[in-house]
């Protein structure tokens, strides 16, 4: 009897435990039940009442969120949120929506003037001429003036401020990287104020694209009063975080949530409606799933694949916007048999990149044949439209890749050492490199074994070029295709692969030099075409990005490179 | 009731004096191995663990054998099929709709044919026409949730619920079969504790056998030895040694078997105290017995018991460590599975596979339970004083 009875107690404790977990449900659930166990005392007529109060309380709550307010999931903190410092992709949704530079990508992906009214480029396109716009203002109510824009040049080019991303401004400003590395004074750099409301770049070279990295956050300016005052900690408290953007942050506790609120000094604060913003840190996307199932936030990011394919055919609040990037296994063409050509070819040939999309990542892709992802358009085209196939397929074509396997001296996969296969922990990723060690396996009788490790790990490993087959992507920084050019470059320190061809390498260098967009692109495509002839590296898919957002808030938008703006969303019920 | 009773003037008669009958024991005799097994037996949940036990060893260890597919065999076609199939009848044809919108074809009995291949996306109307032996099979996924339209373009019900005969309990998110990938989970397990347990015994059996026999200093340095090893958490030092090795079989054995043993020291130690100052120890001593086999040979088989209820005891929780590395994703390396790396694929889709999680779950749960029971019953066979 003591038995059961010991039973029974512990199943009581389990069932009570598991009422408990879940997240933050419980709490709207007991404001449900609390009622109702009042009642039970109570007659059956009075049961009701509290039940019909309730039904009338929800639409009044209703109204209440029907004001310009949003609740919205991330689920990773950034490594900090100083515009100049961070390069870090969780920290988009904050710079996004609270700086502003020159220039930003408008919601057709297209350059838009942002802080500047106008701007000329010289003739021979090495100068560039901004005007601001009239009234500028910080989120404090000081003005904003192209001083401004001077102390945030010559705080990034300090080493010390140890700007992540700091190689767009030293690549292409005259003078940026002796200034950086202490050789000239700042005043020689390509930078300069002529008055309140001009602000001059100087290049190095011309480079045609220069003005879609003008859109990168490193080029929005900060207020030098704050950034003095408070050294780097002025990102670490709402009172001291001063912006420019259409919001500001209100209450700043990065690790549960964050307000943003409407900035009424925003040169185009007329036509913000959003009052209120509140990014809240949801660090399990399963549980931000059920937050969002439960009303409790209008929307997060990245949705659990696992998911998706359920949600995409039953809910109507997932959005997927392409992103503009390129995600592959890197070859490690320094090591044998990789160092071969036509191993490279058959293991390309060996991948059935349509299954991988359709059955692993549920549809949420494109096939990859190349490292160029497609995005970036010119006179009405696509940078990759006409563009060959490199002999790859979405489908997998074992006879040609058994044949080049042959040749390369591995009939049938024999021979063949190990392959080695590495990618970095994370569920995603996991399912992919297990697929792909399949496909290998089956169609060219190689032996895989996979391996893995947390990410910091992982790449140092990656770097020092400690790998044979290795899950790696790239996602652009700026919406042009001379964004993923670096990392194939063989004088570039991102370039992992081992490889390193000198006609690509100057196919890419004339392309920057060119200043007729179109002949740019075609010198791009041709440095593509000798990059491809090598498959120096085994592209997979372009991604997308998903998001769920409840269809009452309209207008934010979502770029290919990953902005988040909500600057033009609204609440519409 | 006149019945007489006749007694023979025999009867009366003295027996033979016989003095080994008369010395005799008329219940039945059993040597200390059969009262344990008998009062083993006689506990139900133990009796019904370990014919658990002997069946999760037959699931493990034969079933592989038993099954077309093996643990790493993907049909990306047929991923994330759950065991119950909701199934729509086209004309005396089954078809299963996948959540990424797929259709596959499904014999009556059950099977997974094939999966239809996409002949065109009508993108405005939100129709897949799918081709099935040359017809055009149009899918609408207009309405949620997607269904097969019929000739006149009426939305068909899944009526039909199929049984997965091909996968039985379902494939995961690569296509694998789940039951398959379930047997060979419980067998790493499995091997892994065993493994795992009696290289603790081994390892706690002598050293806390030394420490407690020597004694003094000796076993003042051993004992301390033991207690800094315990007092850095198990869990914490456990991760660190797979850290530092890659990921594989050996090093979970390796990492489990170098840190669990102090448990044992223990135990050993405490009943190789009690035992030492025994009368028999200073007989062996006296006819000149060496040391180790006065530690071995005598004292150790007395100390048996307690150590056996230790190391069944020490089964589940090498087991459930091992699932925990595994949910954790430091366990067995990919595309092997064990019950906690399959737990770790699946949690990622709980909310629309949930039947990836639950057999997986409910294995470790069994074993746990299997493992516990006979480790209970052990204890209470093997302790006399509680003897009925």
């Amino acid at each position: 009897m003591k038995k059961f009875l010991s039973l029974f107690i512990s199943l009581v404790l389990i069932t009570t435990l598991l009422a408990g977990c879940g997240p933050k449900q419980g709490t709207s659930q007991t404001e449900e039940d609390t009622p109702k166990s009042n009642t039970t005392e109570t007659t059956e007529a009075k049961e009701k009442t509290p039940e019909k109060e309730q039904t009338t309380q929800t639409p009044t709550t209703e109204t209440t969120t029907a004001e310009q307010k949003i609740i919205f999931a991330l689920h990773d903190v950034p490594d900090g949120i100083d515009p100049n410092v961070t390069n870090n992709s969780f920290a988009t949704p904050f710079l996004s929506n609270c700086f502003e530079g020159l220039v930003s990508i408008n919601e057709k992906n297209e350059l838009a003037p942002a802080l500047a009214e106008k701007w000329t480029i010289s003739e021979d396109g090495k100068t560039y001429t901004f005007t601001l716009r009239d009234n500028l203002k910080w989120s404090d109510g000081s003005p904003l003036t192209s001083a401004d824009f001077m102390y945030t040049m010559e705080r990034i080019l300090k080493p010390e401020t140890t700007c992540q991303n700091v190689t767009m401004l030293t690549d292409y400003v005259v003078n940026a990287l002796a200034c950086y590395e202490g050789k000239v004074p700042f005043d020689q750099v390509g930078f300069k104020a002529p008055d309140e409301k001009t602000f001059v770049i100087e290049l190095m070279d011309p480079a045609s694209f220069y003005i879609d990295i003008l859109s990168l956050f490193i080029y929005c300016p900060v207020q030098k009063a704050t950034v003095e005052a408070n050294g780097d900690k002025w990102t670490l408290s709402a009172d001291t975080y001063v912006v420019n953007g259409p919001f500001k942050i209100t209450k700043m506790n990065m690790n549960e949530a964050i307000v943003l609120t409407k900035n009424e000094h925003y040169w185009d604060a007329a036509n913000v409606t959003l009052e209120e913003i509140t990014f809240r840190m949801i660090k399990d996307q399963a549980t931000a799933l059920l937050a969002f199932d439960s009303k409790e936030i209008d929307g997060m990011r990245s949705v659990p694949m696992a998911d998706f394919a359920r949600l995409k055919a039953e809910s109507n609040d997932l959005h997927i916007v392409p992103s503009y990037a390129t995600s592959y296994y890197l070859l490690n063409n320094a090591q044998p048999p990789y160092d071969n050509v036509l191993v490279r070819k058959a293991l390309n040939l060996a991948v059935d990149r349509n299954s991988l999309i359709e059955n692993v990542l549920q549809g949420n892709a494109i096939p990859a044949y190349s490292l160029f992802a497609p995005g970036y358009i010119f006179n009405g085209k696509d940078f990759t439209e006409g563009r060959s196939n490199y002999g790859l397929s979405a489908n997998a074509n074992v006879e040609e890749a058994k044949k080049a396997l042959a040749e390369a001296g591995y009939p049938n996969g024999e021979g063949f050492p190990t392959m080695k296969l590495s990618y970095y922990t994370s569920p995603q990723v996991k399912l992919i490199a297990e697929a792909l060690a399949q496909m290998f396996k089956e169609n060219l009788n190689i032996n895989v074994e996979i391996t893995n490790s947390e990410w910091a790990v992982y790449y140092a490993e990656v770097q020092a070029g400690k790998y044979e087959v290795a899950a790696m992507g790239v996602g652009a920084d700026y919406l042009h295709p001379m964004s993923f050019a670096p990392v194939f470059i063989s004088t570039e320190p991102t370039n992992d692969t081992g490889y390193g061809s000198k006609f690509y390498d100057e196919k890419i260098i004339a392309a920057k030099k060119e200043l007729d967009p179109e002949k740019m692109l075609n010198l791009i495509r041709e440095a593509e075409d000798i990059l491809m002839e090598d498959y120096p590296f085994l592209p997979l898919y372009h991604r997308s990005s998903s998001l769920l957002m409840r269809d009452y808030v309209q207008g934010w938008t979502l770029s290919p490179t990953g902005n988040f703006c909500f600057k033009y969303a609204k609440v519409v019920k | 009731m006149s019945k007489e009773i006749i007694v023979s003037p025999a009867d009366w008669e003295p027996l033979d004096i016989e003095n080994d009958l008369r010395e005799k024991i008329w219940s039945t005799q059993r040597t200390f191995a059969e009262d344990v097994w008998f009062r083993f037996s006689h506990k139900k949940s133990a009796f019904a663990g370990l014919l658990i036990i002997l069946l999760l060893m037959l699931f493990a260890f034969v079933g592989p054998y038993l099954t077309p597919y093996s643990f790493d065999t993907q049909t990306l076609d047929f991923s994330n099929i759950p065991p119950l199939m909701e199934v729509t009848n086209v004309d005396d044809n089954l078809f299963y709709i996948t959540a990424n919108l797929k259709v596959i074809h499904v014999g009556n009995n059950g099977k997974l044919l094939a999966a239809l291949p996409k002949l065109k996306e009508d993108t405005a109307q939100k129709i897949i026409y799918y081709d099935f032996n040359g017809r055009e099979l149009p899918l609408s996924y207009q309405k949620k949730p997607a269904a097969i339209l019929n000739h006149e373009g009426k939305r068909l019900r899944r009526d039909n619920k199929v049984w997965n005969t091909s996968y039985w309990l379902g494939t995961d998110g690569l296509g694998r079969d789940l039951l398959t990938r379930l047997m060979y989970g419980t067998k790493i397990s499995l091997i892994v504790a065993l493994i795992a347990t009696f290289v603790n015994m081994t390892i706690g059996m002598i050293y806390g056998g030394i420490s407690a026999f020597a004694g003094g200093s000796v076993d003042t340095v051993m004992m301390r030895i033991v207690d800094i090893i315990s007092t850095v958490p198990l869990t914490l030092y456990v991760i660190l040694i797979m850290v530092i090795m890659t990921d594989g079989f050996l090093s979970i054995i390796i990492a489990l078997s170098s840190v669990y043993w102090v448990t044992m020291a223990r135990v050993v130690r405490g009943q190789i105290y009690s035992l030492k100052e025994n009368e028999f120890v200073y007989a062996a001593k006296t006819i000149g017995s060496s040391q180790s086999t006065i530690l071995f040979r005598h004292l150790l088989p007395n100390a048996m018991g307690p150590i056996l209820v230790t190391a069944t005891m020490m089964i589940p929780s090498a087991i459930f460590m091992e699932a925990f590395l595994g949910f954790i994703g430091i366990g067995i390396a990919a595309p092997m599975a064990s019950l906690g790396t399959m737990c770790n694929d699946s949690i990622q889709a709980l909310r629309s596979n949930p039947y990836q999680l639950f057999f997986p779950s409910l294995m470790i749960c069994i074993i746990m339970f299997a493992f516990n029971y006979v480790g209970d019953g052990l204890r209470d066979a093997l302790d006399p004083k509680l003897k009925k």
